[in-house]
């Protein structure tokens, strides 16, 4: 393999933390967002130079990450395999507040479609724009918009998730 | 509303933060490196196979166009000219068919579903659909013939209960792909059975020959007075031979089948029976037999004429243990019992068995499988080749459900609570 194209590494260094929470998002799974995010990576190393040329890097990672956890997301069966041991690490602060924040969001987020939840975490999360939004998922903005609000409304009557709201608010 | 939407997007924002929390581990540019050198390899290995791929068939072309009095055996023109599937590793099927329930907590009735899955992983790979058009579709059983060909009966019941009248059943064949994909459903000729309810299917490898063991659709097979038939089909032609089982008239001895099988040339169908009588004073001796039909897609005739292949009794110790099912080889040699109760050198009375006997000649036992402590019995397959089982079977601690290999039995998902039958 030749050696990263220019950028590449800064890129990385500075985002991959920031595309791994976005990609938990999408998948609620760790081991499955690190494998997405490095995935996304590997793809868009050929084409570095023509992206920074043309393109936001960023927003071209994240289409690639999007894409390619729909991809997954198709698939029958992804691969689960049973393990002895819980692979979550212990959270430092107040764990079993975070651990109820983290199960509630993920079942909220798992009662959406793969495409209504991108529209969500793109929009909500990485606060991108609804072009922005648009141009990641190679949609219509008017395609984001309906969709941001069928996933509210889904959300909306999740009542774990409006306690929780309540709660983390006050 | 925007003013909701915003209030609601601020809230979700912060619990979505909370939530993806910090990751524990950092993806590297090492590891995208690493990365981009295995896909890189793996381009390059796909397009060496396609050039050897390509290559090789020519050369596989041209030696049997070279080869004088010898036909070409793949399509003449287009389409694959490799075979489209493989064997899996050692032999074994790479695919088996589930019959599962899935459970719905009593809300509504449990729903039922046949799948296809991976032996190596258990994935689905595919969940078969009956192709009429009715609301209450039985898929069930299933046959397997070789080349990843299977058989399958579409029964249409007046209803979604258990008992429900079976309307019609309908015979389809479908193929399992390389990647386990369906394709293919297709009717199978003379395989339309009117006001029949499909208990069993056996088919030869070469799905040339299917038999059925048929009970009249209003009468569930478990009113053990029904005598059920046996339907032998060509299915090149769609020509029937029906074999019908004794009314349990007064004083006659019937034979019933229990389970049939095919040899792979289809000129034997051999079935588990015991003799049976349903009047008072009348005594059934002899014990459990394997019974066989020569040529049976010949002509049809009656069960209780088929020539006694195997008393069971005289190969097995069978007083304190039953045959649940039995299998005859592709070749007609032997039978492959599946046993349930106390046999020569195991410990107590509990127990599961799966043994060979030789068709003639000495009859000596090969335990296939042993569970000591086996005390229920599901199902039992075995696959075209006569060599790989499948098992259902349990212990006090739970149910099993699995291939057996080397002597072991290795669990196949789904959970075996709620697989009611699995075959190749």
């Amino acid at each position: 393999v030749s050696k990263e194209p220019e950028g590449f590494v800064q890129f990385v260094e500075a985002r991959e933390r920031a595309l791994q929470r976005t990609a938990w998002l999408l998948t609620g799974d760790r081991g499955l967002a690190e494998d997405l995010v490095q995935t996304a990576l590997v793809r868009t190393w050929p084409r570095w130079k023509r992206i920074r040329r043309h393109d936001d890097p960023e927003v071209y990672v994240r289409r690639v990450m999007v894409n390619t956890w729909a991809t997954w997301a198709r698939r029958r069966w992804r691969g689960e395999r049973a393990t002895p041991s819980v692979p979550e690490g212990p959270a430092p602060g107040d764990i079993a507040a975070e651990v109820a924040v983290r199960m509630a969001v993920r079942s909220a987020l798992a009662s959406l479609t793969a495409r209504q939840r991108a529209v969500l975490v793109l929009r909500v999360f990485d606060d991108l724009s609804e072009a922005q939004v648009a141009q990641v998922l190679d949609c219509a903005v008017g395609t984001v918009k309906s969709t941001m609000s069928q996933a509210l409304a889904k959300l909306r009557s999740d009542d774990r998730l409006a306690e929780l709201m309540e709660r983390e608010t006050r | 509303v925007s003013q909701e939407n915003g209030e609601l997007t601020a809230k979700l924002r912060l619990l979505m933060d909370i939530a993806a929390g910090e990751p524990r581990r950092q993806v590297t540019v090492e590891a995208v490196r690493r990365g981009v050198a295995r896909r890189r390899k793996a381009a390059s290995a796909a397009a060496a196979a396609v050039l050897v791929l390509a290559t090789g068939t020519g050369v596989a072309v041209a030696a049997q166009r070279a080869e004088p009095g010898r036909r070409p055996t793949g399509p003449a023109t287009g389409g694959p000219s490799l075979p489209v599937t493989q064997p899996g590793r050692s032999g074994v099927p790479r695919y088996y068919v589930a019959r599962s329930v899935i459970p719905n907590n009593g809300r509504t009735a449990n729903r039922e579903e046949t799948t296809v899955r991976a032996t190596a992983t258990g994935a689905v790979r595919a969940r078969l659909r009956c192709p009429l058009a009715a609301p209450y579709v039985i898929s069930w059983p299933v046959a397997p013939a070789g080349n990843q060909d299977f058989f399958l009966a579409c029964q249409r019941a007046a209803g979604a209960q258990p008992s429900a009248k079976v309307l019609e059943s309908r015979i389809f064949r479908f193929h399992v792909t390389g990647s386990g994909l369906v394709t293919s459903v297709l009717p199978v000729r003379g395989g339309v059975l009117g006001g029949l309810l499909v208990q069993s299917i056996a088919a030869t490898p070469d799905g040339s020959e299917i038999a059925v063991i048929v009970y009249p659709g209003s009468h569930p097979p478990d009113l053990h007075r029904t005598p059920p038939d046996v339907i032998v089909i060509d299915t090149r032609t769609g020509a029937r031979a029906i074999w019908r089982g004794a009314p349990p008239v007064s004083g006659r001895t019937v034979y019933w089948p229990q389970d049939i099988s095919l040899t792979a040339d289809g000129q034997r169908l051999a079935f588990l029976t015991r003799p049976q009588c349903f009047q008072t004073g009348c005594t059934a001796s002899g014990g459990q037999q394997m019974r066989v039909l020569i040529h049976p897609a010949s002509g049809g005739g009656q069960l209780n004429s088929a020539g006694v292949l195997a008393r069971l009794n005289s190969a097995l110790p069978l007083s304190s243990a039953t045959v649940m099912d039995a299998v005859i080889s592709p070749d007609g040699s032997a039978l492959t019992l599946a046993v349930l109760g106390r046999l020569p050198g195991q410990p107590g009375p509990d127990s599961i068995s799966v043994v060979q006997i030789p068709v003639s000649g000495h009859r000596r036992l090969r335990f296939v499988y042993r569970l000591p402590r086996g005390d229920s019995y599901g199902f039992f397959s075995a696959d075209p080749s006569g060599s790989h089982f499948l098992l259902g079977t349990g212990t006090l601690n739970g149910p099993l459900a699995g291939r057996i290999a080397n002597g072991m039995l290795i669990p196949l998902r789904p959970d075996p609570v709620i697989v009611q039958a699995m075959v190749w």
